[in-house]
């Protein structure tokens, strides 16, 4: 048997209401709306960092050393050329043997990226595959996109231990839909007229994906407990839906409305909200869209209760919010207009890309040192044990920090040190188990903070070098 | 072995943006100081040019230095702890005098801070911590003692009112010194009123009352072997307790966060070469470059219990006619903080109040005065206790 083995879902904090974005930019498309909220991506997160973050969670009580291979699905990464999927590798401090790949494309690369894993699991081998999809996709001010397109990540652990979801088997169709693209030069989208999209797209390529796959597998329509597709265009959905003979219980919620269209990721994050609702025996079929479709059929095991209380899903994301209230700040966080950083904005960033390449595993994987003798943990690692009674030479093991909680021993609000979304919250954070550094605080209101508040580990966008196209990728501290 | 002894001190007036290269502005305090030991250059032997190096674009400064004061021939060094730049030079003049190599030396701060824009100082402070796992956060002097107030003030109780009562005292005397940067007075009201500047935040719970006044200034010391100063000086001050002491660059690498264990360490040895305690003191300069710096440094140098501190100001003890009286020149506070000059003049205010010489800042009769002089954010650690 093999499947789904862990999974956990990642939404950034911050949700703009459609009303608000519709208030400021509504008069120039006054046939857009669409209700609801979406999600925003704070200013130091793209879609590698929140694959890292659906990616952590996803990892927790697995080895690292049992993971044999880390595929990365998204339409905006960080890099033109460069691996996001190995960036990614090393900050989950997994090893350097392992296969990786970057899936791209269309927005249907989160589910080719999952059949690809799927299909790479032998049965019986006790190997996994992290899959992880992630987008922060950009409308235009005044697009339906701009209303729509939300950010988040998705991880899924495939493997054939202990697997809560049984892969049955996949039916794809692959067409060159042209109903939306970005060229080399767009940041946002550009598309077609939405009703192409809708009628020539949308309503024939997931019917046709589900039905091949029912006639594949000889699924009877009524034994299915949930069909999974994205709802960029609810109305269609429900008509998909209706002509395929399903009741509403059959029907996963499509989430438009809470969470919003988030790319390569969405089917798996609809996926990983109707696993957290299912039980065993459950028979469920995922669709994604996006130059074709690919569909998937799973039947839910007797294991699905032990991820229930242990796994971030997307329920938990909807949960915890804070709403972004001001569009213009919605428009800097999307870097869609320059505010004014004062001077101290201008100081060049210090990128050696050689010490980073050197100190990998400290800098991206976080990894410190723990002296054998005393068993202090320290970050960055030492030679010379920082244990004042214990002093050491050269007898450490590595010891990583990111998967550890901890508690603010002292923090600031610096108003003069520049930072896109001021003020610059640091603080020492003291790590269960021990070790101590200093880190910024992210997600964050200063006001909120105390010491001794609980912190955990979150990997971000520590600054960006424009002047040589470096994003400096670091840990940082965020309220649990 | 005879004594080590200051037979002349000076110091330029701190300004805002002194009008001239650092040659000039370095020849301003040692004027002051060989004026004040009546001697001319060639008396001295060996000069000592202290700075945080790279606030100016000069590589080296000593050599251009030295030949602009009229010291050449003579030997000429560059000693840099960042702010505490020139008492760790002291201990170097007074090693040097001690092992017969010299016997009078001259160390000259100084510090020109408005020679580059904000963007490029904030870059060089920023080198100051560790380059790998400090700088990259940008983080601004004031948030790192921010960081230490917090930590105060959970720990102790301490309040943003207790801060506030410390550079009260200090515009009080920085109004009485003519060559203090910040004259105005400040009073309680200011930083609770969003009209006064001093209220402003600069990082929390630090505001701009409670951060020290940039300033281009420098500063001369010259000291003599026994023999010599008191064949040359009417009333030379000895210097007798030197410590020093350093601790891990980030904060998160220190034990100590509610105090700096520099002042602690260096105070030890000062208190233990000079035989003496805290007690002792008659008169303190103490590295007030934020009000809690002033706090933790009468918590660390034991003329308060940890956490007693704020009393001690509450109290006014460490006003000019208190107990202990602390930074009657207006402190880094009000007279100016130009990072290499700060400690010679620290160490020229408590030679005057030693020889009776301090003008309206005058205590009554001091004996033995401290000065406590740090680098970094508690980085280098430098106590030097003076007797007449």
């Amino acid at each position: 048997m093999k499947g789904i083995v862990s999974f956990s879902g990642y939404l950034p904090l911050y949700r703009i209401q459609r009303e608000v974005i519709l208030k400021n930019m509504g008069w120039l498309n006054q046939a857009a709306y669409v209700k609801g909220q979406k999600c925003v991506a704070n200013v130091d997160e793209d879609s590698l960092t929140m694959a890292v973050a659906s990616s952590m969670n996803c990892l927790e009580g697995h080895e690292r050393s049992s993971v044999g291979g880390l595929y990365f699905a998204t339409t905006t990464a960080p890099f033109r050329e460069r691996g996001c999927a190995d960036i990614i590798r090393t900050a989950l401090d997994l090893e350097s043997t392992i296969q990786t790949a970057d899936f791209s494309g269309s927005t249907g690369a989160g589910t080719a990226a999952l059949i690809a894993a799927l299909n790479g699991i032998d049965e019986g081998s006790s190997e996994l595959i992290l899959v992880c999809a992630s987008d922060v996709r950009l409308g235009k001010p005044g697009s339906s996109q701009e209303l729509t397109f939300s950010d988040g990540a998705a991880a899924l652990m495939v493997g054939s231990d202990a697997v809560i979801a049984e892969y049955e088997g996949s039916y794809s169709v692959s067409y060159d839909f042209p109903d939306h693209w970005r060229t080399e030069q767009d940041r946002t989208d550009r598309a077609w007229e939405d009703r192409f999209g809708r009628e020539q797209g949308y309503r024939r390529f997931i019917p046709e994906a589900i039905t091949g796959l029912i006639n594949k597998y000889k699924v009877e329509v009524k034994d299915i407990s949930k069909v999974i597709f994205p709802g960029m265009y609810p109305r269609d959905h429900a008509a998909i839906c209706k002509r395929m003979g399903l009741a509403p219980s059959q029907v996963q919620d499509h989430l438009m409305t809470t969470m919003g269209n988030t790319g390569t990721a969405y089917p798996l994050h609809l996926f990983i909200a109707a696993l957290e609702e299912a039980n065993p025996g459950d028979l469920l079929i995922v669709a994604g869209f996006g130059s074709g479709s690919d569909a998937l059929l799973f039947r839910v095991t007797e294991e699905i209760g032990r991820l229930r209380d242990t796994k971030r899903g997307i329920k938990q994301c909807l949960e915890v919010t804070r709403e972004l209230a001001s569009y213009e700040k919605y428009l800097a966080f999307k870097n869609l207009i320059t505010p004014e950083g004062g001077i101290r904005a201008e100081a060049i960033p210090f990128t050696a890309l050689s010490l980073v390449w050197r100190d990998r595993r400290e800098i991206v994987g976080l990894c410190g040192s723990r002296c054998t003798r005393c068993g202090t943990p320290q970050y960055p690692a030492q030679r010379v044990c920082v244990n004042p009674h214990c002093g050491v030479i050269d007898e450490m093991e590595p010891y990583r920090f990111s998967d550890r909680k901890g508690t603010v021993f002292s923090f600031t609000g610096d108003l003069l040190a520049f930072t896109p979304h001021p003020p610059a919250i640091y603080a020492l954070v003291d790590f269960d188990g021990g070790g101590r550094f200093w880190f910024d605080v992210t997600d964050c209101d200063l006001e909120t903070m105390t010491i001794g508040m609980p912190v955990a580990m979150t990997f971000r966008r520590r600054y960006i070098d424009e002047k040589s196209g470096v994003i400096g990728y670091f840990w940082k501290a965020v309220p649990v | 072995m005879g004594r080590v002894g200051i037979i002349g001190v000076g110091q330029s007036r701190f300004v805002r943006g002194y009008p001239g290269s650092i040659r000039e502005l370095a020849f301003e305090g040692f004027k002051e100081a060989i004026e004040d030991a009546k001697i001319g250059t060639k008396d001295i032997d060996a000069s000592i040019i202290a700075s945080a190096p790279e606030y100016d674009k000069q590589r080296s400064p000593a050599g251009v230095i030295a030949e602009y004061l009229g010291l050449i021939p003579q030997p000429t060094f560059y000693i840099e702890s960042i702010c505490s730049s020139s008492s760790a030079a002291l201990k170097v003049a007074y090693s040097m005098v001690k092992a017969g190599l010299h016997d009078v030396v001259a160390i000259v701060g100084f510090q020109k801070m408005s020679e580059i824009s904000s963007s490029e100082s904030q870059e060089r402070m920023g080198r100051g911590a560790d380059i790998q796992w400090e700088s990259p956060f940008g983080t601004m002097m004031p948030a790192y003692y921010a960081m230490y107030a917090q930590a105060h003030m959970a720990e102790y109780g301490t309040t943003l009112e207790d801060l506030a009562r410390i550079r009260v005292k200090a515009a009080t005397y920085g109004q009485i010194n003519e060559k203090a940067v910040y004259r105005k007075e400040v009073t309680m009201e200011m930083f609770t009123d969003p009209e006064s500047n001093m209220s402003a935040h600069v990082a929390k719970p630090l505001r701009v009352g409670d951060c020290c006044a940039n300033a281009d200034g420098s500063s001369c010391v010259i000291v003599a072997c026994e023999e010599k100063a008191k064949a040359m000086c009417e009333k030379p001050v000895w210097i007798l307790g030197i410590g020093a002491a350093s601790e891990a660059v980030n904060m998160a690498g220190r034990a100590l966060v509610t105090g700096l264990s520099v002042s602690i360490e260096a105070g030890k040895q000062a208190y233990e070469m000079a035989g003496m305690g805290p007690k002792d003191i008659d008169v303190a300069e103490v590295h007030d470059c934020f009000t809690i710096a002033e706090m933790m440094a009468y918590e660390n140098l034991g003329f308060a219990k940890p956490g007693e501190g704020k009393e001690l100001i509450a109290s006014k003890e460490t006003y000019k006619e208190g107990s202990i009286p602390v930074n009657i020149d207006g402190g880094l506070l009000s007279k100016g903080h130009p990072i290499g000059a700060t400690g010679g003049s620290q160490i020229r205010t408590i030679v005057l109040q030693l020889r009776g010489d301090a003008g309206q800042m005058q205590v009554k009769d001091p004996e033995i005065g401290l000065i406590h002089n740090i680098g970094g954010v508690g980085l280098y650690g430098n106590v030097t206790i003076l007797g007449r």
